[in-house]
């Protein structure tokens, strides 16, 4: 089953998507921050990644640029999350490299939809 | 003693003889005195003759106007110095040594007292832009002096043999002294506060000017032939430049015009001419208008200046106070939205979890939860869009929208909300309606207010969609929304946009909602250029009409573009695209950017100017507003949205200035025509050149000054550092440099290190920073300074060449790229 990076600094909101995810048959693995986020994007070799945009240390829009830039992983699709749907902020998560973008409170099976068909759009699929 | 007794001896003498406090309290003094002499000779000299009455005495304001500014510290400088002063001018005057000794005790009495009734009566908050000051200030100054003028009618009376009557003495040193100080100490006050807070250039001379429109004023009333003239005519002529200093300038320019027409009320009436000098009066008479008309000059200019300062300062207030609330707004929301998340998601979590349970009767409970925390998200979210509309910090981003899916994402949306209150939903979209290039995010939300908004005030009837579009000379796309609802009636729709109302305050309790979609609403179409209209009769129903023009840009016409017109320094790399139809602005603009030595570009079309932008590349673009075909709002947006151009920064020039859409747009700054010269070459240095010095990082003296000297020559200057460690000394203490020039073989701290903390440093991030070495880069030093510095010039013979081309290159805000195309 498909291994999902989940980088997201407040905790019930990884609670959250956690349980729902792992219900759904995900392997969820966690990061708490960018800098966390980067380094187990690397090692843990995810297959898509869900992206808090506000995060310690460093953000999830400078995160993203750095997966992006990472010849090693910069095939794993990012979904980013922000917390309102500003205009704006899907266009910085775009621009920053992410290849979908959602609101929190997430809609789940919109998130799910969106997973899923970023997960058929890889190439070793 | 006791050992720790004598410390304390020890520790307390040097304060008492501390050498710094006792040269500034004698300096003070002695300052004190000899403004006071000087001014009591000026009012000596002023003396009517023959007759010797004082109209006014203006040394009495200098000491009490001292002591006010400074504080009661200064009490004993000024005594001692006023004491001083009176002494030595009455001694000079011949005058008997006993009254000497009373007249000094009262002119120093009456300082300290007016200082002291302020402070008693205003606390140590004293200031001329308040109305209470000004009103202390004129009762302290005449109750100071009533008791002052017992002295000196004594010393008149016992040693000078005064044949007036003491009562009469002491009236004319009541008036005389009283007067003093009220015209001149609000001079040296605000004088006082001037020097702490500086007035701008601008302000100085807008003040100057209102002063001298306010003398001049007076003049004439004083020189005015008739006597009813002279009565009725003053009020006239002083009262506009009085209007113009209390309501534009601080209040110390009111004081020091206020001034000047005293002095020359003083002069005309001592020198018997105009109309304070008209010898048909006896001279009491003429002193007691003389008199008169210097309080109420004074007096007037005083009151409305402070007044005035009351509002400006009250309005102040309010925007910082407004400013927070939208902060508070902004923030509040957001801490509000964490919990609703935990709240919606676990209740999600708990609907999923009944399910695989089997617990089926316990869903709908948790599907209200999660609804209820779903409502209060949209609420919150409306205060939050609100919050930033008023803060100005809403943004807009363009795209091609197609409008079709869009309208089904809206229909998804409320179909199930129309559903609930029995309404029929219908979308009626015309044929060929593609797509349109405006904001998505903005429209969908404004599209959903409107419809949720008719359906919460429709029961069992019918919401339309009509999506059409309007030609003409700018594409539009309308959308029509009606409803069969309850409708409004006129008194309805005037408050429907405002923000928290719904057009009746009863509805909130029936319909509920914050009221904010429709003004959110509004404010959206404002910004994308379009606006909402609605028509509405009680019980028929509302409907309302949202209008967005095309944002897209016309494609460019390659006609005129290809023959450039260029003028300014023609050489120069900094490059300006300046935009507009009438061939008049465009000279206007030239000769005011004269002396600015950029390359203009001219360009008479939106069209040509986004050619001409995407083919040069300039450094910022001047932009007209009213232009034929495509006007400036559309350029301007059309060049936020290609990003081969969208940094280029923008100057809106109008006639109209509708600065939040400008700003909104993208557009640096909106000035308005006739635009002022220091104004925009202010602005544009800004955008298109790094400010500030040039700081060169060097160990080598012969090397830094050469360094330097290069840098001197373009007209820039250099702030220098022997090493890595020395500059980060410096950068800690300056604003941000310009570019750094950096040696990298330094003692202490190399290049190299100084680098590693440089970048660090977020603030200093756009700081560029060119290396100068005489080193053989290894390849891992190059893969080092990769991405670090801009450029690396090698130590040679031409390196002062290098430098100057390195800096000028550096120094624009835009980087060179896209080099060939940049070239003509």
């Amino acid at each position: 089953m498909a291994k999902v990076l989940l980088v997201e600094d407040n905790e019930m909101n990884r609670d959250i998507l956690f349980r729902r995810l792992s219900r759904r048959g995900y392997v969820v693995v966690f990061a708490v921050d960018g800098q966390q986020g980067v380094e187990m994007a690397r090692s843990e070799k995810p297959d898509i990644i869900l992206m808090d945009m506000s995060l310690p240390i460093i953000d999830g829009w400078e995160a993203t640029r750095r997966v992006k830039s990472d010849n090693a992983i910069r095939d794993v699709p990012v979904i980013g999350l922000t917390a309102h749907a500003m205009s704006g902020d899907r266009e910085k998560a775009l621009e920053a490299g992410c290849d979908d973008y959602d609101t929190k409170p997430v809609e789940f099976d919109r998130l799910i939809s969106k997973i899923e068909r970023l997960l058929s759009q890889r190439p070793n699929n | 003693m006791p050992e720790n007794l004598r410390n304390q001896n020890r520790y307390h003498l040097p304060a008492a003889v501390d050498p710094t406090r006792w040269v500034g309290s004698i300096g003070l003094a002695v300052a004190v005195g000899i403004a006071y002499f000087l001014a009591a000779q000026l009012s000596l000299a002023l003396l009517t003759k023959p007759e010797g009455v004082a109209v006014f005495w203006p040394a009495a304001g200098v000491a009490a106007g001292v002591l006010i500014a400074i504080g009661p510290r200064a009490r004993l400088s000024v005594a001692l110095g006023t004491i001083a002063a009176t002494i030595v001018a009455n001694l000079l005057g011949d005058r008997n040594i006993w009254s000497t000794i009373l007249f000094a005790i009262c002119n120093a009495g009456e300082a300290v007292l007016t200082a002291w009734l302020i402070e008693y009566y205003l606390g140590s908050g004293f200031s001329l832009g308040r109305l209470r000051s000004v009103l202390g200030l004129l009762v302290s100054a005449f109750l100071a002096t009533a008791v002052s003028g017992v002295g000196g009618a004594i010393a008149f009376k016992l040693f000078h043999s005064s044949t007036t009557s003491m009562l009469t003495t002491w009236q004319h040193w009541v008036a005389s002294d009283g007067l003093g100080i009220i015209a001149v100490a609000p001079l040296v006050i605000g004088l006082a506060s001037a020097a702490r807070d500086v007035p701008s250039r601008s302000e100085f001379i807008e003040g100057v000017l209102a002063i001298s429109a306010f003398v001049l004023m007076g003049g004439v009333s004083i020189f005015l032939p008739s006597e009813f003239l002279a009565t009725v005519v003053p009020v006239a002529l002083l009262f506009p430049p009085l209007l113009w200093l209390a309501a534009r300038c601080r209040p110390v320019f009111a004081a020091a015009a206020a001034f000047i027409v005293s002095l020359l009320i003083v002069w005309t009436t001592t020198f018997s001419i105009g109309y304070f000098g008209n010898s048909g009066l006896p001279i009491a008479e003429r002193v007691t208008a003389a008199q008169a008309s210097i309080i109420l000059v004074t007096l007037g200019a005083l009151i409305l200046a402070s007044l005035f300062a009351e509002i400006r300062d009250k309005s102040r207030q309010l925007e910082i106070a407004s400013q927070h609330k939208s902060q508070f707004l902004a923030n509040m929301s957001h801490e509000l939205r964490t919990p609703l998340n935990a709240i919606i998601g676990y209740s999600e979590i708990l609907q999923e979890d009944v399910k695989d349970l089997g617990q089926h009767q316990l869903a709908p409970d948790l599907k209200k939860i999660e609804n209820a925390g779903r409502h209060l998200l949209g609420v919150i979210n409306d205060i939050l869009d609100l919050s930033k509309i008023e803060a100005g910090r809403m943004d807009v981003f363009l795209e091609d929208v197609e409008i079709a899916p869009l309208l089904d994402e809206v229909r998804s949306f409320i179909a199930p909300l129309a559903e609930k209150s029995g309404n029929s939903l219908e979308f009626r979209l015309s044929p060929n309606l593609g797509g349109f290039r405006t904001d998505r995010t903005k429209l969908k939300q404004s599209l959903l207010n409107v419809l949720s908004n008719g359906n919460k005030f429709t029961q069992n009837g019918r919401l339309a969609l009509v999506a059409e579009r309007v030609q003409g000379t700018n594409p539009m796309v309308r959308f029509i929304i009606s409803d069969t609802g309850i409708g409004m009636d006129e008194e309805q729709i005037s408050r429907l946009f405002q923000h928290f109302s719904q057009a009746d305050a009863s509805t909130t309790k029936k319909f509920g909602g914050t009221g904010l979609g429709l003004a959110i609403t509004q404010h959206f179409c404002q910004l994308l250029g379009g606006d909402i209209t609605v028509t509405s009769h009680r019980s028929e129903g509302s409907t309302f009409t949202i209008t967005l023009p095309d944002l897209t840009p016309v494609p460019p016409k390659v006609e005129s573009a290809n023959v450039l017109r260029i003028s300014g320094d023609v050489n120069n790399a900094i490059t300006v695209l300046v935009v507009d139809d009438d061939p008049a602005a465009h000279e206007l603009l030239t000769a005011k950017l004269k002396g600015e030595s950029y390359r203009l570009i001219h360009a008479n079309s939106g069209e040509e100017a986004l050619e001409l932008a995407r083919r040069l590349q300039p450094d910022a673009i001047t932009l007209d507003v009213l232009m034929p075909k495509t006007d400036g709002w559309a350029v301007l947006s059309a060049l936020k949205a290609d990003h081969e151009v969208c940094d280029i920064p923008v100057v809106m020039v109008t006639v109209v200035p509708d600065r939040g859409l400008g700003l909104s747009l993208g557009a640096v700054d909106v000035l308005t025509k006739p635009v002022d010269r220091a104004q925009l070459t202010a602005l544009l240095r800004r955008l298109v050149r790094r400010e500030g010095p040039v700081l060169v990082v060097e160990d080598d003296a012969n090397t830094r000054e050469m360094v330097s000297h290069t840098v001197g020559k373009m007209g820039m200057t250099a702030a220098e550092a022997e090493n890595g460690r020395s500059a980060l000394l410096w950068l800690a203490k300056n604003p941000a440099p310009a570019i750094i020039l950096l040696d990298l073989m330094m003692p202490e701290m190399d290049g190299f290190e100084f680098l590693d903390t440089f970048r660090h440093n977020s603030d200093w991030h756009d700081i560029p920073v060119i290396v100068i070495t005489g080193m053989q880069l290894t390849t891992a030093e190059q893969n080092r300074l990769l991405g670090q510095v801009q450029k690396v010039i090698a130590k040679g013979v031409s390196i002062h060449v290098d430098i100057a081309a390195a800096v000028s290159e550096a120094v624009r805000r835009r980087p060179a790229r896209a080099a060939a195309k940049a070239s003509v």
